[in-house]
């Protein structure tokens, strides 16, 4: 019983402190760095990096090895890891 | 007689409360020494008027709803007729909800009266359960409420009884009167409950609820009038969130007027990024999918007739493209993300490796096509590389190829491109809808990348002669115009998977693919009806993903959607 009590704690323990630093790369090379949960979605990153830059959220695209990533999506779910990075573009337009 | 003293003790307090806000009532005050108002009025003395006013029914005390007095908004008011006195009385109501979250002051409450000869005229609209009261423009209640010029008084109700019960009132209590009761014209009723929608605004102030909320609740409803209201209560919320948020008095209020001008613009700039952030569609629908692309209002709005397309909707196109082929088909071809080519063109070390993990998943040498879409100077085209596997050729001394060491895609990729090199050759297609990208830089860049992908995943003994891959600019439809060069990419992108179904043959690079593609290929209204078309493809993945359901081949058919019919089944 105490035993079961246990391994739930520490297993609980191991996943709350477990942070991961995710590097946010511009196009212009400069990075910046966001400590992350593996549980916390995205847009929670993008939504600070974009007001850091002080550009709408939407005209952001993070790609992480050229694909996008959703606003949705999580660091577990993409498999990130410890000073993994992303990439960062802006909005492209085109017409003429 | 007792019912006198009561009323004129209740207006007493009344006018002494007025006092607080404003000194401007000199022959009120008059009326007020002779009656001797209570030394102080506190919340208990005007509870207590109140309590004694409906207690002995003397006035006829009815709620309602809305109340705009001139071009103020004071939400829930009480409306009480003074026959004795020939006034009409308007009395702010304290919200619950207010009361809880900041408590008010005596003066806060708004009280105004009007005397039934500044009423003009009073019109009714009973659908709208309206009741609109003109005054004169010399009225004291017009200096002193109208700001811009709105000489009247809107009582909106939302209940029906209410409405009619109060209609009736005006018409006993004006019966003596000049004011008339007139019908209120269908037109002018926007205009006079635009104040309401200010309001809207302000009901919210203390619903400090989560604006996301509200926003997914109003993804649901079809766009229209009250969704915008939320929005617009999403973003006061969202405001007042921010820590340096103090309660304020209508005081502070008035001193902050010029500022309010400012959050106002601020807001409606905020309201229309908020609108245009709204989620439409997130492509692929699957919610486990790799690399979704999240396409909003502001990004559909852009296939509008005359507006720009973004990388969103290239990107979207182009996977959605993707899915509608056939698993055979689909494993011939390969599109890159618009923003590979930008990547590519600033080459250095960093990006070098970024653009080596892009494609790492794809064994870009079996496949037929290679779409890359460039953008440049806000103007988009279309390079496809045809056959990359036709560059790599054996080294002049014998192959010697350890199979037990070699990873298991490369012998694939190495079999095949001994099949294929002989009959396919390589070539890149260019389009550019305007022609002014510079057609050399690109060449580069691509051959470049096609060399140093080849570098990382080929053996030594294979060598690649990016060289030989020739450039063609096949003569094709142009843009007229100065905005469509994003749908003539796609276009040309589908015509490209349309035509050239077994890939490009050698014949066919020898005659600049003039069989296959030609300046007539598609017509100019295929422009405007490919935006339509992709408007309703999202329109109808919006649809399938708010209901879950899968986006397969055959709901496709069903709306009429699928991009490929029988031409591709060859």
């Amino acid at each position: 019983m105490s035993d079961n009590e246990d391994k739930v704690a520490t297993g609980e323990g191991e996943e709350k402190k477990q942070t991961i630093t995710i590097r946010v790369k511009d196009q212009s090379g400069e990075e910046t760095f966001f400590k992350v949960k593996p549980h916390t979605k995205m847009e929670k990153i993008f939504s600070a990096y974009a007001q850091r830059k002080g550009v709408p959220v939407t005209a952001l695209r993070f790609l992480l090895d050229g694909t996008r990533i959703a606003a949705d999506q999580t660091p577990k779910m993409l498999e990130l890891e410890d000073q993994d990075q992303i990439d960062c573009a802006l909005e492209q337009v085109g017409g003429w | 007689m007792e019912d006198g003293i009561v009323g004129a003790l209740a207006k007493g307090i009344a006018v002494s409360s007025q006092t607080n806000e404003q000194n401007e009532h000199d022959s009120d005050l008059e009326e007020v020494e002779l009656v001797k108002p209570p030394a102080k009025t506190s919340t208990y003395f005007r509870q207590k008027s109140r309590y004694v006013a409906e207690k002995t029914k003397e006035w006829d005390e009815k709620f309602c709803d809305q109340v705009a007095v001139c071009s103020q908004n004071w939400a829930s008011c009480d409306v009480l007729f003074h026959g004795d006195r020939k006034e009409l009385e308007i009395q702010q109501i304290p919200r619950t909800k207010s009361r809880l979250a900041m408590p008010k002051k005596d003066s806060d409450y708004k009280k105004v009266y009007i005397p039934y000869d500044d009423v003009r005229n009073v019109r009714t609209h009973n659908k709208a359960l309206l009741l609109v009261l003109e005054l004169v423009s010399t009225s004291k209640i017009c200096a002193q409420y109208g700001i811009d010029g709105l000489n009247r008084v809107v009582l909106r109700y939302v209940d029906e009884i209410a409405y009619t019960c109060m209609q009736s009132n005006f018409e006993t209590e004006f019966k003596a009167s000049k004011a008339k009761i007139l019908e209120l014209a269908d037109g002018d009723v926007q205009d006079c409950t635009s104040i309401f929608d200010r309001k809207q605004k302000r009901k919210s102030y203390f619903e400090l609820e989560d604006p996301t909320k509200k926003l997914q609740l109003q993804d649901k409803q079809v766009v229209n009038e009250p969704n915008k209201k939320l929005i617009d209560a999403a973003i006061i919320i969202h405001e007042l969130i921010s820590p340096e948020f103090e309660p304020r008095t209508r005081a502070e209020n008035k001193k902050k007027s010029d500022e309010d001008e400012k959050n106002k613009l601020k807001r409606q700039k905020a309201r229309k990024q908020i609108s245009k952030d709204r989620v439409i569609v997130r492509y692929p629908l699957q919610t486990h999918a790799r690399s979704r692309i999240t396409l909003t209002e502001g990004d559909v709005a852009r296939l509008a007739q005359g507006e720009f397309l973004n990388d969103n909707l290239i990107d979207f196109f182009f996977k959605f493209c993707n899915t509608q082929l056939d698993i055979s088909q689909r494993n011939t071809m390969h599109f890159y993300s618009t923003h590979f080519y930008s990547t590519l063109a600033n080459m250095n070390e960093d990006n070098l490796e970024r653009i080596k993990r892009w494609t790492k998943t794809v064994p870009i040498f079996e496949r037929r096509f290679l779409f890359v879409p460039v953008n440049e100077n806000c103007h988009w085209s279309l390079a496809v590389i045809c056959n990359p596997g036709g560059l790599i050729k054996p080294k002049a001394e014998p192959i010697v190829v350890d199979v037990d060491e070699m990873p298991s895609d490369i012998i694939g990729e190495s079999q095949e491109f001994e099949e294929t090199s002989n009959d396919k050759v390589a070539c890149i297609l260019y389009f550019d809808s305007l022609q002014c990208h510079n057609k050399q830089k690109i060449a580069k860049n691509l051959r470049r990348y096609l060399e140093i992908e080849f570098n990382s995943r080929f053996p030594e003994q294979l060598t690649i002669e990016t060289n030989k891959a020739e450039f063609i600019e096949p003569d094709v439809p142009r843009q007229s115009n100065s905005c469509d060069c994003g749908v003539y990419l796609l276009l040309y992108a589908v015509e490209v998977i349309k035509r050239f179904p077994l890939g490009v043959a050698p014949n066919d690079v020898a005659n600049n693919c003039r069989d296959q593609l030609s300046p007539t290929m598609f017509a100019t209204d295929a422009v405007m009806e490919f935006r339509d078309y992709i408007h309703q493809v999202l329109s109808c993945l919006s649809m399938l993903q708010k209901h879950r359901v899968d986006d397969t081949q055959e709901t496709l058919r069903h709306e009429g959607l699928t991009l490929f019919t029988n031409s591709f089944e060859v």
